[in-house]
This record gives C-alpha cells, sequence and structure tokens, in this order.
C-alpha cells in the first residue's frame, strides 16, 4: 500500500515544466546548439521536376565556390530507410520522384557558402510522365512511382503490391457485408476528399550529425519526436551498431506528427559519413520553404463509402474504399492507413464491415504522420456520410448517431469487443450545451447559422510491442531526476510524468525534473507518438517511482526498527507517525543509511520501470479481424455553432464544444489545452489548410505566405473542453490518449453545420471561403452536393471498381 | 544570403551620394518587411543595402495647412495611430489595418509598400482615393509623381536608379468625409488581398465618391464608371449601389493564382463595392464592418 501525502500529485491543476524556459528564450533548440569552427554546414541541391531520370549532376562550379568541401550525391550514400517500409533514401538515386527531392547535398563551411554553392549546381533530367491523383495512380498503374516496391524491405504488417502504386493494402471483412446491402432498406454511397496538409510546426526541421574517426560512433543532435525511433531507423538503413548511435534530441519546437520517425537526419549523415568529412560536425538546417518538401506531410485522402440502415435506422452494413495519398514514400505513412482501417466502422455499431485502405503513391512530397493519425481525414468523411444519411431518414443527427453507438461489448471492425466509455453522456452534454437541434437567428445581419455534430474515435496504432521505460533517481537533497525518453514538444507529458512521480513518491512537483531525451542517458522508449505517451510512459514511471518509494520505505523502516506500513512520505518528508519521527530526504540516500547495528545500508536509490501492452494480437491479413487489435479507444464528441456570410463564403465558429472520455485527467491543464489546440487545429484543416501544385507537380504553398494557418483571430469565440472518466484497465490510472482525438471531429461537425446553415454539402475539404462561396452559387442553381477534385470522378468510381 | 555591404546614411543627400557610387548594386531599405525577405530568398542580390532609418528627415507624419506628407519612414502604426490620420483620411487606417499584423505593422512602412508596387499592396488603393502624389528626390532636384504614375506595372515603379521616395503628400479634404478599405483574405488575419475596395466619401458642396481597388489589375486603377454613376446620382439606392459595384466589377482584370480565381476575384470586387459604398453613406464613424 502506498502511503504518501502529497499536493502535486495527479488531477492538479499546476504550472507547466518548462514554459518559464519557453518564455524567457532560455530553452535551447537544436539550431541554438553551438559546436564552434570546426561545424560544416550542409545544403540541399532539390529536384526541378516531378518525375525524371537524372542524366547528369555537374557540380564542378560549385566546387570552386568559396568554403565548399563536397558535394555529396545519392550514389554516394545508397541506403534505403523506413519505418515500416524501406522505401526511402536521403538523396534521389537515379530517378527523382518528386519536385522538391534532394539529389544532392553541398557541404561548405558557412551556411551562406553552401547556399550560394547550392545554385551552381546543374542537373539534367530526362522528364517521365509524373502521376499526381491517388485514385489514378492506384487504379491504372499508367505510370509507377516505385517500380523496384517487390525489393524493398518492409514489417510483417505492412503488405505492398508490387507492380503497382499501392504501398499497403489492409483489409476488414467482417460478417456479410453483401447480404447487409441486398437486404437493407435504405443503401446511401458518398466520396469526401481532403488534401494533403502541412504541420505547421514553428520550429523546422535542424539536425547536426558527427561520426568518430577512430571509433566510428555517430552523435546526432536532432529536432526528433522520437529519439529511440531515429537510432533504430537510421542503424538498421546503414546495417549499424545501435551501441555506436546516440541520438540527442533537445526540446522540439512543435511536432504533431511531423518529427516522429526519421526526417532529414539520414540525408545530414550522408555528409557527416563521408571519407573526406568525418571527424567535423555537420549541420543541416532546412529553412522554412523547404520543410514540406524535407518531410512528410497529412496524407491526401478519398473516401468512399457506403452504408447500409435497415428501417429502424440501425446500420447493418458499410462498405468503405480509403486510398490514401502517401506521395512518393509510404515509409511512416503506411501506418495512418492501418490506423483508419481499425476504425473504418467509426463509432457505430456495425456488424458488417468490408473496407479497403490504400497507400498510394504519387508524385509527390510524402505523407506520413500528423496529428489524429488517419483519423481525421476518416472522421471528416464518415462523420459528413452519417449527417447525410440522418438527414435523408429524417431522424435527428443526435438520436442517429446515439442509436447506433459502439457501446460496451459490440464488436468493432475488427472484431474486438469495446471497452466501457461513457459517449453517450457526452453526445448528450454536447448536444445541450450548444443547442443542436435548435435553429436560431444568426448573430451577424444576412449570414446564415448552422450547428453540427461530429464523433471523435482513435486508437493508439502501435506496433503490438511498442514499449516503454524509464528511471528515477531520487538526489542527495530529496529531488527527483526521471528519465523518460518521451518528447516534450508542447503537449506537457514532462508535467505529467512529474505529477506521477510526485503521486507515487510523496514528493512536490517543483522538486522533479524530467530531462530530454538522449538515448545514451535515457532508458527506450518506441515513439512519442499516438497518444501513448501518458499512457504507456505513465506506466513505467509509475512503475519505476513505485520501485524507489518501496526501495526508499524499506530503508528507512530498517533504520527506525519499525514496519514499512508504519511509514509515509508526506509533501517530501519521511515520517512515522507511530514513533513520532520525521526526517528530510538527504544524502543517505546516495551513500547509504547507518543502521542500529551501525552498518551503512542502501546506497543510490533507483526506481526503474518498463511497459509493454501485453495483450495485443496483429489481425489476419486477409480478414482484418484479431481479438484484441488495439490497446483502447478513446472516444468524443464535438458540437460547433458557426454562421456563414454567403456572399463572401466567409465563415465564423461561434462555439465549439467538445468532450471526451479521457479516463483520468492526470494533467487537468494539458487536457484542456490539448482539446482546445486540437480543436482549432482542426478548424484550420477544415477552413484553409491544403497543400496546392501546379499541373507540373510545383508546390504552390511552400511557405507561410500561401499555405495558411488559423490565427488567433481564426479560433473560436469560444470552446467548452470537458471530459469524462471512464477508467481504462490497463493504464496506469485508468487514463487514455488525448493528445491527436481534439483535432479529428471539428473539421466534419462543422461541415455539418454547414449543411444545417445553406443547405448544401461540401464534399472536398477545406471549406475555403472561395469553395464555400462557389458551393453557395451552384446552390442558387438547384445543387445540393459541391465536389472540387481534380481527378474526375465518374472516372475514378469506374476505375476504383477494378482489381488492379 | 548573399554577403552584402550595409551603408546607413543620416542624411538623404548622403543616401543619394551612395546610390551613386554603387549604382544598381545598391538597393534601398526602409522598414526591411519586404526587402530583408527578398534577400533570404535570394530574390534581391545587392551588393549594397542602403538602410534610410537612420535618417532623420525621413521621419514622421507632417501637418501643413493644406496638406499631409507621410514621410518615407512612417511605419503603418504609426499611422493608425495618428489622430489626424484617423480624421482626415479613415480608409488608408483601415487599409494600414488591413495589413499584415501588429508586430510587422510595427516596421512596414506606407511608402515601402508603394515602393514594392505588388498588386495586392494594401496601401495602393487609398493613395489613389486620396489622389496622393509620391514625392522623389534625386541628383537632378525633386519631382512629384501621382500613384497611379510612379507605380507602372507588377512591382515596376517609375523610380530611376538614383532616387529616392521621401514621402508621400496629401491634400486636406477640408469637409465632412468617410471612407473605408474591405478586404477579402482567406482567413481572418495576416494575409495577402485575394481582392481589396476603397472607397471613400467627401461631403463637400457637391458629393464625390472616389473608389480604387486592390489585387485585381497590374496597375493601380480607380473604377471611374462607377464613380461616375455614383457622383451623378442626386439619391443613391439599391439599384445604382447594385450598378456601381457591376460598373466596378467590369472594370478589373484579375488574375487566377493559387490565393484565388478570377472569377472570384471579381465577385468579390463587386460584393466588396456594394459594401463599402454602403458603409461610407452612412457615415464617418462606421469602422470598416465585414471584411
Amino acid at each position: 500500500m502506498k502511503t504518501i501525502k502529497t499536493k502535486t500529485g495527479i488531477g492538479k491543476w499546476l504550472p507547466r515544466k518548462y514554459d518559464l524556459q519557453k518564455a524567457e528564450g532560455t530553452l535551447q533548440f537544436a539550431d541554438d546548439l553551438r559546436f564552434g569552427p570546426e561545424l560544416l554546414h550542409a545544403s540541399v541541391v532539390r529536384s526541378s521536376v516531378a518525375h525524371g531520370e537524372i542524366i547528369d549532376i555537374d557540380y564542378s562550379e560549385a566546387l570552386k565556390m568559396p568554403g565548399v568541401l563536397k558535394v555529396i550525391v545519392g550514389e554516394d550514400f545508397p541506403y534505403h530507410f523506413g519505418l515500416y517500409l524501406k522505401d526511402r533514401t536521403p538523396m534521389a538515386i537515379g530517378r527523382t520522384r518528386y519536385m522538391g527531392e534532394p539529389v544532392a547535398l553541398v557541404v561548405a563551411e558557412t551556411e551562406e557558402d553552401a547556399k550560394e554553392a547550392v545554385k551552381k549546381v546543374k542537373v539534367t533530367y530526362k522528364e517521365l510522365e509524373p502521376v499526381f491523383d491517388p485514385v489514378k495512380a492506384a487504379t491504372t498503374n499508367s505510370v509507377l512511382v516505385h517500380p523496384d516496391l517487390h525489393k524493398y524491405d518492409h514489417v510483417d504488417f505492412i503488405t505492398p503490391q508490387p507492380n503497382t502504386n499501392i504501398a499497403n493494402w489492409f483489409r476488414i471483412r467482417k460478417g456479410d457485408t453483401e447480404a447487409a446491402f441486398k437486404n437493407a432498406a435504405h443503401v446511401f454511397e458518398e466520396t469526401i476528399t481532403c488534401p494533403q496538409i502541412a504541420h505547421g510546426f514553428i520550429e523546422t526541421f535542424c539536425s547536426i550529425c558527427k561520426q568518430d574517426p577512430g571509433s566510428g560512433e555517430i552523435t546526432i543532435w536532432t529536432s526528433a519526436q522520437s529519439a529511440f525511433t531515429v537510432r533504430d531507423i537510421i542503424a538498421k538503413g546503414i546495417n549499424y551498431p545501435l551501441h555506436k548511435i546516440r541520438v540527442i534530441a533537445p526540446p522540439v519546437g512543435g511536432g504533431f506528427g511531423g518529427k516522429a520517425g526519421m526526417t532529414v537526419e539520414a540525408l545530414c549523415l550522408a555528409a557527416a559519413m563521408d571519407e573526406d568529412l568525418k571527424g567535423r560536425p555537420v549541420k543541416l538546417f532546412i529553412p522554412r520553404e523547404e520543410v514540406l518538401l524535407s518531410s512528410w506531410v497529412r496524407q491526401g485522402f478519398v473516401a468512399r463509402i457506403e452504408l447500409a440502415v435497415d428501417e429502424d435506422g440501425l446500420m447493418q452494413g458499410i462498405r468503405n474504399t480509403f486510398w490514401f495519398d502517401t506521395g512518393i514514400s509510404a515509409e511512416y505513412g503506411a501506418n495512418p492507413v492501418r490506423s483508419a482501417r481499425y476504425t473504418s466502422m467509426g463509432a457505430y455499431n456495425i456488424p458488417n464491415v468490408w473496407a479497403d485502405c490504400y497507400a498510394v503513391y504519387t508524385n509527390k512530397p510524402f505523407g506520413g504522420a500528423y496529428r489524429g493519425f488517419g483519423l481525421p481525414e476518416l472522421m471528416s468523411a464518415l462523420e459528413v456520410v452519417v449527417d447525410i444519411v440522418a438527414h435523408k431518414l429524417k431522424i435527428d443527427p443526435v438520436e442517429f448517431r446515439k442509436k447506433n453507438l459502439l457501446m460496451k461489448g459490440q464488436t468493432t471492425c475488427t472484431g474486438m469487443p469495446m471497452h466501457d466509455h461513457a459517449l453517450d453522456k457526452i453526445i448528450d452534454k454536447v448536444a445541450k450545451k450548444i443547442d443542436v437541434l435548435k435553429e436560431e437567428p444568426p448573430i451577424r445581419k444576412g449570414w446564415k447559422r448552422g450547428k453540427g455534430i461530429a464523433l471523435a474515435i482513435k486508437a493508439p496504432a502501435i506496433p503490438a510491442d511498442a514499449s516503454s521505460s524509464a528511471i528515477v533517481k531520487l538526489n542527495g537533497d530529496g529531488t527527483v531526476e526521471v528519465l523518460a525518453a518521451t518528447m516534450d514538444m508542447g503537449q506537457g507529458t514532462y508535467s505529467a510524468f512529474a505529477q506521477i512521480v510526485s503521486e507515487e513518491l510523496g514528493i512536490p512537483y517543483d522538486w522533479i525534473k524530467v530531462y530530454y531525451p538522449d538515448t545514451q542517458s535515457h532508458p527506450y522508449d518506441w515513439q512519442t507518438a499516438a497518444s501513448r505517451s501518458c499512457w504507456s510512459m505513465g506506466m513505467a514511471v509509475k512503475r519505476a517511482a513505485s520501485e524507489l518509494r518501496e526501495k526508499l520505505l524499506a530503508l528507512f523502516a530498517e533504520y527506525w526498527q519499525t514496519p514499512v506500513e508504519n511509514i509515509s512520505i508526506e509533501y517530501g518528508v519521511v515520517k512515522c507517525h507511530k514513533l513520532g519521527k520525521s526526517e528530510r530526504i538527504d544524502e543517505r540516500v546516495q551513500n547509504g543509511f547507518k543502521m542500529p547495528d551501525g552498518i551503512l545500508k542502501g546506497g543510490p536509490i533507483i526506481g526503474t520501470g518498463s511497459f509493454t501492452p501485453p495483450d495485443l494480437l496483429y489481425p489476419d491479413p486477409d480478414t482484418g479481424q484479431s481479438p484484441k487489435s488495439v490497446t483502447h479507444f478513446t472516444l468524443g464528441a464535438v458540437g460547433v455553432d458557426m454562421e456563414v456570410d454567403p456572399a463572401t463564403g466567409r465563415i465564423i465558429i461561434n462555439k465549439v464544444c467538445a468532450g471526451y472520455d479521457v479516463g483520468k485527467a492526470i494533467t487537468p491543464i494539458n487536457i484542456k489545452g490539448q482539446i482546445e489546440g486540437g480543436t482549432v487545429q482542426g478548424l484550420s484543416a477544415c477552413l484553409m489548410e491544403g497543400m496546392t501544385y501546379d499541373e507540373h507537380g510545383k508546390l504552390l504553398t511552400p511557405d507561410f505566405t500561401d499555405y495558411k494557418i488559423a490565427t488567433i483571430k481564426d479560433a473560436p469565440g469560444e470552446i467548452d473542453a470537458f471530459w469524462e472518466e471512464t477508467p481504462e484497465e490497463i493504464s496506469p490510472y485508468g487514463n487514455r490518449g488525448v493528445g491527436e482525438h481534439s483535432m479529428i471531429a471539428p473539421a466534419p461537425a462543422t461541415n455539418n453545420a454547414l449543411f444545417r446553415a445553406t443547405g448544401m454539402r461540401i464534399h472536398s475539404y477545406p471549406l475555403s471561403r472561395e469553395r464555400v462561396y462557389k458551393a453557395l452559387k451552384a446552390k442558387e442553381k438547384g445543387e445540393t452536393d459541391f465536389w472540387e477534385w481534380p481527378y474526375a470522378l465518374d472516372l475514378a468510381y469506374e476505375r476504383a471498381k477494378k482489381e488492379w | 544570403m548573399r554577403d552584402f555591404v550595409l551603408e546607413r546614411p543620416r542624411s538623404i543627400s548622403q543616401a543619394l551620394e551612395i546610390l551613386k557610387n554603387h549604382g544598381e548594386k545598391a538597393i534601398l531599405k526602409s522598414g526591411g518587411t519586404d526587402v530583408i525577405v527578398w534577400l533570404h530568398k535570394s530574390l534581391k542580390e545587392p551588393d549594397y543595402l542602403v538602410d534610410l532609418t537612420a535618417i532623420d528627415q525621413l521621419r514622421g507624419i507632417v501637418m501643413n495647412d493644406d496638406n499631409v506628407e507621410i514621410r518615407a519612414l512612417v511605419t503603418l502604426n504609426q499611422v493608425i495611430e495618428d489622430n489626424a490620420m484617423n480624421r482626415y483620411f479613415p480608409a488608408l487606417v483601415q487599409a494600414c489595418k488591413a495589413h499584415s499584423d501588429p508586430l510587422i505593422r510595427n516596421r512596414a512602412t506606407v511608402v515601402g509598400n508603394i515602393c514594392a508596387a505588388v498588386p495586392s499592396g494594401d496601401m495602393i488603393a487609398p493613395l489613389m482615393c486620396y489622389d496622393a502624389k509620391v514625392e522623389i528626390v534625386g541628383s537632378r532636384g525633386i519631382r512629384k509623381v501621382p500613384v497611379s504614375d510612379f507605380i507602372t506595372g507588377p512591382k515596376k515603379t517609375s523610380l530611376r536608379q538614383e532616387e529616392i521616395v521621401t514621402g508621400i503628400r496629401i491634400a486636406i479634404p477640408f469637409v465632412e468625409t468617410s471612407g473605408c478599405y474591405l478586404k477579402a483574405i482567406r482567413r481572418e488575419a495576416l494575409d495577402i488581398a485575394q481582392a481589396a475596395v476603397c472607397c471613400t466619401l467627401h461631403k463637400g458642396d457637391s458629393r464625390e465618391f472616389r473608389i480604387a481597388f486592390c489585387a485585381v489589375s497590374p496597375r493601380p486603377l480607380r473604377a471611374v464608371e462607377a464613380e461616375k454613376l455614383l457622383n451623378s446620382s442626386s439619391v443613391i439606392d439599391d439599384s445604382i449601389i447594385e450598378n456601381a459595384a457591376r460598373l466596378a466589377a467590369d472594370a478589373v482584370n484579375p488574375i487566377t493564382d493559387v490565393r484565388a480565381s478570377r472569377e472570384y476575384r471579381i465577385d468579390m470586387i463587386g460584393e466588396l463595392t456594394k459594401r463599402a459604398i454602403s458603409i461610407c453613406l452612412r457615415g464617418p464613424a462606421e469602422e470598416g464592418g465585414p471584411r
């Protein structure tokens, strides 16, 4: 039994760790680190064609430029990298696959020298036909982005289809969908599209790599969410021992999934491992204009959804085809596809499910992890389709959702029973808080007002063995150091870990420090991703802190000659009320206690803990069925009250109400922050975000001049964030993740509200002002639905139905 | 960014001397909100960057008997905070507020916006409505050019190599006046105009409307036909406003790009013109209204 007292344990509202240093500007990010005059700088030569054979790279003029030491090309570093599928080389080798792909790296004494020399590198291409649309790429295979797909290594649970553009194909075959559709009273079919979008983090990519010429040991300082995954991917990519690679991850200035795996590290390493350069650190800083070309973005998405509903309004079957536009690499992007597949029933109890999810290569910058991991795209489609069906069946959208809700014990699309949750209660609260069914007059003259609701659901899409471990150390003054290789990139996990340690040790929050990751000092953690940290690493930290507490109490028990049950730790002080003893934690926890018999016992007190999900089973590849495909789901609902100016298409969000079942709120300040932040990010994706290309594949929105994300003035007038706490069984305190989930439902809820306001359904995101305006013009001509999708819909429908 | 020599002249004559010595190798900088970005992106690669911010003669909004001078170093925030500017030139103040965000407005200058001469420059339309004159000094002396002649095309001006714009001069309207600047953008703040309309109304002996546009033509443009209709109508009712808006939309010739299509821009010109006229008619106190 734990016998502690603390005022700063779980559930308390406390100032967040490192916020002060961030406000003061003293926290050092990767770009702030100094390496002295030894440091070299690399700059990237990028492809000017979307698809082409590289005929020649002439860098003779670049080498003549001042300060230039070396120009490196793809063949010089011919390794394939990838988390799930090794389809990526740091530089193009022989063939370039998107406009902006690195084709050479110039290394020079200064960043300016390197940049100037980049302009002198001449690359000759033989242009090949590119393919940009995922449905066209998947269904015609007229252009193969990766003709060598069959040669690439991949993990077991990824299923690339050689000689196609399909990097991954996931299936769900649950029940008898054909019969369900045949017997259904109502059948609906809809298509919805989302563009690629960018994370928009403030800190751009930055890596510094160095190889010791003697030992061959490599050190990498990098802006990364997951230090150990960077180490793993690089070790596997260059076939190098893990212990010879050290990854140090300084504080990250925003990640949102964009720094979850390996980003530009291998590219930088190509220079640092070069025979002529090694021994000197090499820095690769990616300027804003190159960020979207340097790592993944959220995948484009095309969803075709068919829903079969019986006479009582119960969903009987769903048939989904999802095309994720993964650009030129699916090394990470193969997995959001899996994530969406697990959840292709949404938050609904649908007995018969048939789903095909594809990750499709195109000649565009590559797709991968982004907050929500496949679910914002999927639910932006599915929750609108559900709304359409409810409207057509003349059932109110709240009632239709509630009567079909996936409740405890009913099975998900993978056949796994759903755990307990409070989504029905959350839906009721959201509906009540924004009075979702009540039509109200617009606040602004001439505008139209509407309200909408949408549900959110997501599970961590982790490999079955994704593990965490932590070390908690007690200092000789009673303060505590926590080594947990989670990256706190603003989501606030270090505050959560400190509160967990305070809860377990009875030591005040302010005495607890959590350090940024370094693979040399920290024990292993799989990734900071999947909203898993407070749950998975939380478990490891809790276990480590408990172990430390038990060790400390045992020593005091012997020291005071009293049973351990009589001892407590209260606000950082060790007490035995029975004996009237009260002592501070001091140097004895480092060098031992002098026990009554005169012998010194103890020594440095360290607690360790680790966690691996105990019971996950990979689904059957043909049917997607598994009794425990995911650890748990976090569910929630979002209500939006908005209005639109029909004469300009401008949308203003009056109010958002968002509630999630978080199991247990460890750090309420973070949960509120995550819900508010995710809501605004979700609205931003809904209303304005999208990567746009010209017909040659040139990105027209490379920086914030034309890639627009929401400003504070675009945030809703009010965000009513709340949560319920239905405990999770396997979890440190019953808590579940919520970091990503808040981004899932704001877009479909807004889209549904727009329909209530105007009677128009827009099937293509974003709901930009111009698009809304155009849609409402189409409405005047009698249209009820509006698409804007470059690849002709009818063609897509026809081809999609064929086998490739 | 390529290396360059930073020159910080203390006087206009020193600045002119530097320009004379270095010719095309030198470029001018005041607020730097455009120039620094150009340098970063290697769009300009000067050998000499002539920073004008140490020249006291270029500072300040100066009220004269019948005109006001906005000198070259006057920032958008200084215009926004100036009482006389708010009183006499509300449309210019609104255009300043519609530009970028408060931080950038602390650096960006009115003159710089004109000199960048991009069609989406927010200062251009109000200065067209107020009939502003650009004051230029060079080795051959001073010349004054109307804004409409100063900007000769996208990113092109009639400024010569060895000249500096010292300021902008606008006649003070000694009549009751109202004005507004309405901007179509992709989000609530910090965007380049998809299209914008500036409308001013002077209520002297005769009522005079002036309307100008932003981001819908290669050179600055006044809505001559729409103005004619409004200024010749004794009563301005909804149908006159509708017709004026249609004439305005007919007058523009925008492009399609990543920010907006030609069609949307034309429609927004019509809509915003309608709103702008109504706002001006409602009086001087009106603050912008819906953008």
